[in-house]
């Protein structure tokens, strides 16, 4: 589950932002995307690191619990991440996660896991920049693959899985970036659907059904060119399915808000920085966990 | 360290509950989509040939963590207790595709008593504890219980 939302994170970490065309546009997309190449860059690395805490749960009728007494979940993740402009509107990204995990039960002792996650490649192409066509928005086809680098569930070591790094199977994801701006405020909108093949657990056929990401942000930039940004994701997901049938009850979502900032440190060096929370209300989550956290990111560019 | 729980406190627990249970005479468990409702600690193996009741230890449903179980078979046609059955238990949670580290041991404690030992729930949400009879007849039986 954790490595869609990677794989999100990834594919919108690329992009071509015209500087020519709207200075407004490259600073409102990198406080959502943090590592959005703007035009004259030809490279990036990058490391992001996010701390996150688990408030509570969704169950399968989609009412929200708080996380019970005497348990706790704290997740901790650093992403190491390179992105190349391969063609002039294209770019590919590689990110390679490495988790830690801090859990406790009440039935079990305190736990402590951590391990390399799911490798993510994935791949940005920018058909029109924003305002580049005047009746057009900023179009952009993005793809991507999640490798099972990490470890699967059924094969952590610990009680509560705290070294369960990774989901087990490969995830190939597609979608469409749309972006518009607007004198300082950037719009943008992102639908990603991704596929995650069918693996063994157990003897059993296990998959996990289509899922369908939709984020909306809105970002505004400063005259320093920091910007800020609001966005909010929607990630919906079919049943699962065992030995090739549907199980009921399996349909999962989460809507997951976020404040996000950005601020150049120097002409190659900026920062990111973003507090998220999936809200602790009824509907909104289903199946999912819900959590609350922060990002920071640093990246170094390469005209 | 697995949290240590007196056979006799267990075994107490499962009377109580195995006594609710006959009281309320719950026939079936399975709802209109033919599935365990979440919850539930007492049902009819697939075929119906069994009725299962099941205590939980440390509380009395399964919790996010290191569970014991004591499982009572007994046969619905004549109300004896299944004894010598091979029974193989699995925790798997269906919308996130994914089983437990730990395999649970399940040892027969004879008159149809079970006890399963290492049922780990890793986190919240709906697990299921699919249960297979290999021997010498062959049954499923499955619990679901949402976990916070």
């Amino acid at each position: 589950m954790k490595r869609v939302t990677l794989t999100l994170v990834a594919l919108l970490l690329i992009g071509t932002p015209r500087r020519a065309l709207a200075q407004a546009c490259c600073a409102g997309a990198s406080a959502v995307t943090p590592g959005r190449l703007a035009l004259h860059e030809d490279a990036l690395v990058g490391l992001q690191v996010q701390a996150g805490t688990q408030h509570g749960s969704y169950d399968s009728e989609a009412h929200f619990h708080a996380t019970p007494p005497g348990a706790a979940v704290w997740d901790f993740e650093q992403d190491l991440l390179a992105s190349a402009r391969l063609v002039r509107r294209g770019q590919a990204t590689v990110l390679l996660p490495f988790l830690e995990a801090w859990r406790r039960a009440p039935a079990s002792a305190a736990e402590v896991g951590y391990g390399l996650g799911d490798l993510n490649l994935s791949a940005r192409y920018d058909f029109t920049w924003s305002r580049e066509v005047s009746y057009l928005p900023g179009i952009a086809a993005l793809a991507g693959i999640t490798l099972p680098t990490g470890r699967a569930p059924e094969s952590a070591r610990l009680p509560l899985g705290s070294d369960a790094t990774g989901l087990g199977t490969v995830v190939f994801t597609a979608g469409v970036a749309l972006e518009r701006a607007f004198d300082r405020v950037l719009v943008s909108a992102t639908l990603l659907g991704a596929k995650r093949l069918p693996r063994n657990v157990h003897g059993a056929r296990s998959e996990l059904g289509s899922e369908l990401s939709a984020l909306g942000a809105v970002s505004y930039s400063l005259p320093n060119d920091a910007s800020l940004a609001l966005s909010v994701n929607g990630r919906f997901e079919g049943p699962a399915s065992l030995d090739g049938s549907n199980v009921p009850g399996t349909a999962r979502r989460r809507v997951r808000i976020a404040l996000a900032g950005a601020m150049p440190l120097s002409e190659t060096v900026r920062a990111h920085g973003s507090v998220f929370v999936d809200p602790p209300l009824d509907w909104l989550g289903k199946n999912e966990s819900a959590s609350a956290g922060l990002t920071m990111a640093a990246l170094w560019t390469f005209p | 360290m697995p949290r240590i729980v007196p056979r006799a406190l267990t075994l107490n627990c499962f009377a109580l509950l195995t006594a609710a249970t006959l009281v309320t005479a719950a026939c079936s468990a399975h709802d209109a989509r033919g599935m365990t409702p979440n919850g539930v600690t007492s049902l009819d193996s697939d075929s119906g040939a069994f009725r299962v009741n099941l205590a939980s230890a440390p509380a009395a449903v399964p919790v996010r963590g290191k569970n014991q179980l004591e499982l009572r078979v007994m046969r619905v046609d004549s109300g004896d207790g299944a004894e010598g059955l091979k029974l193989t238990m699995l925790p798997f949670m269906p919308a996130m595709g994914h089983g437990s580290p730990a395999v649970p041991d399940v040892f027969d404690r004879g008159d149809g008593h079970y006890h399963v030992d290492d049922v780990v729930l890793t986190m919240p949400g709906l697990w299921e504890l699919q249960t297979t009879i290999e021997a010498p007849e062959h049954d499923h039986f499955t619990f679901r219980f949402e976990i916070e």
